[in-house]
């Protein structure tokens, strides 16, 4: 079974041939990448078939020890069990799609054989996180992916808005990335390990495990960009289409979502860990669906939808069914890589991302409408694409534990996803057609659309199989729930059809921003977060650097003279010490200080008596600490 | 006899630098000795440590154990490296033989002090490889900014080695002894403990750890880049290994080491990072990004052998991408303007610093990533959970301003037109410190089993 590593090591080796080629010789290489990713995806078809039926516990694992420290060993190492098992295909397959996709997509591209470098190592860091049997590797393959995920978003570095979204995107998951090491910190110092066999089955105290879930529930909030980490996945629309299909819609972002169902136990030995969970995830399922419904770029559309979507798995977390948050997961992954690429092949045909200069795509683009009508249904929730299946199945759990105000949000997120779908599918292909010169995309193109649109179509059928797979339940829908979903669902659609979609309506959003103008201001800032954050996260801490770096020499100053005075009143007061030579000491430093201190504005002077100065008081004061204390 | 043979990397690297100074005198090729010869002599040592026999010489005032011999190895991997870079260049240009010989010099240095076992060894090998950084620092004779840089270091250094000093003679009087194996015997006693941190401020100053830092920005802007990269790197590591020999030596005080220590780290974490971010001079931003570091060392440096030894191999982790940075600051410029639009005039090397910045700011699989881990997972099983908390949370802080110098790489173009020197000698010096990065990130563990240490 140790052919299972090379299920991550072949891209990783497509990529360690590639980089350092030149770029002519890397573009002619590409086929490897390709044929790299196709191999992996057949030995995780067979790693698939290994585990079936699967049910419980992992099938093979294999670790390798990095380092010692003390007499711990920390090892990296690989596990595989059904959830891995599922995620491998799941990667594999939307991998595949989106590098055969990408051979049509990208063949004008001069630097084609970087991008496909970057791809197979975001591919192999992405297999490396799932097979994972430890929270260290886990974090290793995850900021793997945050610096491929930086590499893509900037693939066009000679443009401005893709370098500024990239180091954007970089720099906020590392924000959340702060609390995944952190929470690592405290696991090793709890459990002494990292291994999920160890930390999983450690007997958390309550605390703790709030402590290690809120951290872990942070850097997922990063990477699967929740309010109010989310700032960064729209802009990284600059990137590649296919880039943005495989990392920022289906595999990467979802890398948050499957840390907490790694970490579920010790989620659950929260409890409250969980109730924020859901929170999070139901005002981003929300706030990011409304925003979807006021943006005119069609990548646009699919990010705020993407962010929504993740919000609905981690509603299902909340709601205490990592099942269902996983069963999400694997759907979405699908339908939404899908309608990514289907952007993709319309973008190329309008030669624009502005929704407002397309329309009647469906005419000139018939198999790229029939995918993307599959992927908008399944998105919509309409039976029987997948997205029905597993977003029923959230809302089952929501209603099984009697989280009726969830419910309702959820439900409501559900209908505004219905009409922003809706909103798009009208607008783009059936809209009055504002361009004569359309065409097809390539076959490349159009086979793995084609593909992941039968998978759409049919995986909800498969949803029990998957759950007894896994050793849990994943239940048919219940009728009552299947309804309202399916109400709401519907309703949304008509009304997006009722506003975009009519023949006679010539109603945009032109005419909701007049009716609705403030409203409408606060969608199209986006809640003003991204400001928020440039004026008060970016400018307090330039301004708190700022300070730090011109620090006013008073307050090394005070501090001086501070210990002085105390030291003299202390020895004053009949101190049990020689006080003379210490006192003398230190009143000969902070006059010495004082003296400087007229002269001196900054800490930074360049003089150097006053540099001396500094250090004769950090000696002093060193003195003082050990005299003080005594033996 | 067979003793000194332990000592043939020293000895060669000796030779190699009293070669790049007098050869030219008899042969008239002043090139051809520094820039051949001379590393040729470097390359030999290294050879000679890779070998590296473990052992104690004259009687135990000097030992070879794994650590040591690592120091040793990366050093001189190093000083090639960087040797190499200068013979494609030369330094400021005019005598570049001199600059050789006083790397070389500074670099035997080091190299003893990573295996002293004796105070006196210690502080002979510590100025050995300071005195020729003073005028590395200072070698462009007419820059008046350089010269006061210089000084500035001159006169620091000076003083915090005194108390170091002093601080070795209170050991000496109580342990009546200067060999490390009798500092055991500097008990918990006050004169112990004030020796302890004595000799603590002089090792800060030379690692440039806060509160003791104040030279290191105003001494990097006023010199050359050049001098800087070499300045800022080897000598660290062989301080580091002297800290943590030292500690660990000191074994038997009640705590104060540690107190000291954490206190050095915070301090040095925090006004390194934060400090960095307003910079605009590549020099400035790497001095205090290399007071951050410190920081990170310091912590685990006070977590036991298993830290010390960490904070040796992250010593060396940090040093290769700084140096690799300060070296690309040297040939493109060293205000952060100047690398604005590298990426577009030449884009391995701008691909390259996207390396060693990550390394640095601590992204696996690079060789920052593996350090820190070790590093910080040491300390952890030393109890010390919240200032790893902090560690972590500054070098997450770190990326702003390591970023700031990616932002400059790869955005917009630059203003004046001059055009870089660029050297042969000096881009395979950048592939190789690339490959080191990565490298030794990668396979870490076997690297760690070729010199036989464990954390």
């Amino acid at each position: 079974m140790d052919w299972v590593t090379l299920i991550p090591l072949l891209p990783a080796l497509a990529f360690v041939v590639l980089a350092p080629l030149s770029r002519a010789a890397r573009a002619k290489l590409v086929p490897l990448a390709v044929a790299a990713v196709l191999g992996s995806l057949g030995l995780s078809i067979a790693a698939f078939l290994a585990v079936w039926p699967g049910g419980h516990g992992e099938v093979w694992q294999a670790s390798v020890t990095i380092a010692h420290i003390g007499d711990r060993a920390i090892t990296l190492g690989l596990a595989l069990e059904p959830m891995s098992a599922i995620m491998l295909t799941v990667v594999t397959v939307v991998g595949a799609c989106v590098q055969v996709y990408s051979l049509g997509y990208m063949h004008r591209e001069d630097r084609i054989g970087w991008y496909y470098a970057v791809l197979s190592l975001f591919t192999a860091a992405m297999l490396a996180l799932v097979l994972s049997d430890n929270f260290l590797g886990l974090f290793m393959a995850w900021e793997v992916m945050g610096l491929c995920s930086y590499l893509l978003i900037g693939f066009w570095h000679e443009q401005e808005a893709p370098r500024l979204a990239s180091i954007k995107a970089f720099l906020t998951t590392k924000v959340g990335d702060l609390g995944f090491m952190l929470a690592l910190a405290v696991v090793y110092a709890e459990a002494g390990a990292f291994d999920f066999a160890t930390v999983l089955h450690h007997d958390w105290t309550a605390g703790t495990a709030t402590l290690v879930a809120l951290l872990m529930l942070f850097a997922a909030m990063g990477k699967s960009a929740q309010f109010p980490l989310h700032v960064w996945l729209p802009d990284a629309m600059a990137g590649p289409t296919p880039a943005s299909a495989l990392i920022h819609a289906a595999t990467m972002v979802a890398a948050g979502v499957f840390l907490v169902v790694r970490a579920f136990p010790i989620f659950e030995a929260s409890g409250i860990a969980l109730t924020i969970t859901l929170w999070v995830g139901l005002i981003t399922a929300l706030l990011a669906g409304l925003l979807a419904m006021v943006q005119h770029d069609i990548k646009k559309v699919l990010a705020y939808s993407t962010i929504s979507q993740l919000g609905f798995m981690f509603i299902a977390l909340g709601a205490g069914s990592s099942t269902a948050a996983l069963y999400h997961l694997v759907t979405h992954a699908y339908f939404k890589s899908l309608l990514f690429l289907g952007a993709g092949v319309i973008i190329h045909a309008a030669h624009t991302q502005d929704m407002r200069q397309m329309g009647g795509l469906a005419k000139k683009l018939p198999v790229t409408s029939l995918a993307f009508a599959s992927g908008s249904l399944a998105l919509a929730g309409i039976v029987p694409f997948s997205g029905f299946w597993s977003k029923d199945e959230i809302l089952a759990v929501l209603l099984h534990e009697h989280q009726y105000v969830a419910f309702a949000i959820a439900l409501l997120a559900a209908f505004v996803t219905a009409f922003y779908v809706a909103r798009l599918w009208f607008r783009v292909f059936t809209a009055p057609t504002q361009q004569e010169d359309l065409h097809e995309g390539h076959r490349s193109m159009l086979v793995p659309m084609v593909v992941l649109a039968v998978i759409t179509a049919v995986i909800g059928f498969f949803g029990p199989t998957l759950g007894d797979f896994l050793g849990h339940e994943i239940p048919w829908p219940a009728l009552g729930t299947a309804a309202i979903s399916t109400v709401a669902a519907l309703g949304g659609i008509t009304l997006g059809w009722y506003v975009y979609g009519r023949r006679t309506s010539v109603v945009n959003t032109q005419a909701l921003k007049q009716r609705f103008p403030h409203a409408y201001g606060v969608l199209a800032n986006k809640y003003y977060f991204d400001l928020t954050y440039g004026y008060f996260v970016v400018g307090g801490y330039t301004t708190l650097a700022r300070a730090l770096a011109t620090f006013d020499a008073r307050v090394v100053d005070g501090v001086v003279n501070g210990v002085a005075a105390a030291w003299r009143s202390l020895s004053a007061a009949g101190w049990t010490f020689d006080g003379r030579i210490v006192d003398g000491a230190v009143n000969g430093a902070a006059s010495a200080v004082r003296a400087a201190g007229d002269k001196v504005r900054t800490l930074q002077t360049g003089s150097v008596r006053s540099y001396q100065t500094l250090i004769a008081g950090a000696v002093v004061l060193l003195v003082v600490w050990i005299l003080v204390k005594g033996a | 006899m067979s003793e000194l043979l332990l000592l043939t990397p020293e000895l060669l690297v000796l030779f190699g630098a009293l070669l790049a100074l007098f050869a030219d005198k008899i042969t008239g090729h002043p090139r051809a000795a520094a820039h051949i010869a001379a590393p040729l002599s470097v390359v030999a040592a290294l050879v000679a440590a890779l070998i590296g026999t473990r052992g104690g010489i004259f009687a135990g005032m000097l030992a070879l154990d794994n650590v040591s011999v690592f120091a040793r190895v990366a050093i001189a991997l190093l000083l090639a490296f960087w040797l190499h870079w200068v013979s494609g260049r030369g330094t400021g240009g005019e005598r570049s033989a001199e600059a050789v010989a006083l790397a070389m010099l500074s670099a035997v240095g080091g190299m003893l002090m990573a295996s002293a076992r004796d105070l006196i060894v210690l502080f002979i090998s510590l100025e050995l490889s300071t005195m020729p950084a003073y005028v590395l620092m200072g070698y462009r004779r007419g820059d008046a900014r350089g010269l006061e840089g210089a000084l500035k270091y001159f006169l620091l250094s000076m003083l915090t080695s005194l108390i170091m000093l002093y601080g070795l003679s209170f050991a000496y009087g109580i342990s009546g002894s200067t060999a490390y194996a009798d500092l055991g015997a500097v008990d918990a006693g006050t004169l112990g403990q004030l020796a302890i941190a004595f000799v603590l401020v002089g090792l800060f100053a030379k690692l440039s750890a806060a509160p003791f830092h104040y030279w290191t920005p105003d001494a990097y802007a006023g010199a050359p880049a050049s001098s800087v990269a070499y300045v800022s790197t080897v000598p660290k590591i062989a301080g580091v290994v002297a800290l943590v020999q030292l500690v660990a030596a000191f074994a038997g005080n009640g705590g104060t080491i540690t107190v000291v220590l954490l206190v050095g780290s915070l301090l040095s974490m925090l006004v390194g990072n934060l400090a960095a971010y307003p910079q605009t001079d590549l020099r400035r931003l790497m001095a205090y990004s290399g007071v951050a570091h410190s920081g990170y060392i310091l912590l685990a440096a006070a977590a036991g052998s298993a830290g010390g030894t960490a904070a040796v191999f992250y010593a060396v982790a940090y040093a290769v991408p700084s140096m690799a940075i300060m070296l690309l600051g040297s040939e493109e410029g060293t205000a952060l303007d100047d690398l604005a639009g590298l990426a577009a005039r030449r884009p391995a090397i701008a691909w390259a610093s996207v390396v060693w910045l990550l390394s640095l700011i601590g992204i696996p699989p690079m060789v920052g990533f593996f350090g820190k881990l070790t590093m910080f997972t040491a300390a952890l099983d030393h109890g010390l959970v919240w200032i790893v908390a902090v560690a972590v949370t500054m070098s997450v802080v770190s990326a702003g301003y390591y970023f700031k110098v990616l932002r400059s790489v790869f955005f917009g173009e630059r203003l004046d037109a001059r055009r870089a020197t660029r050297s042969t000698p000096a881009v395979i010096a950048y592939a190789a410190l690339t490959v080191v990065t990565l490298a030794l990130g990668v396979l870490a563990s076997p690297v760690l089993e070729f010199f036989g240490l464990r954390f």
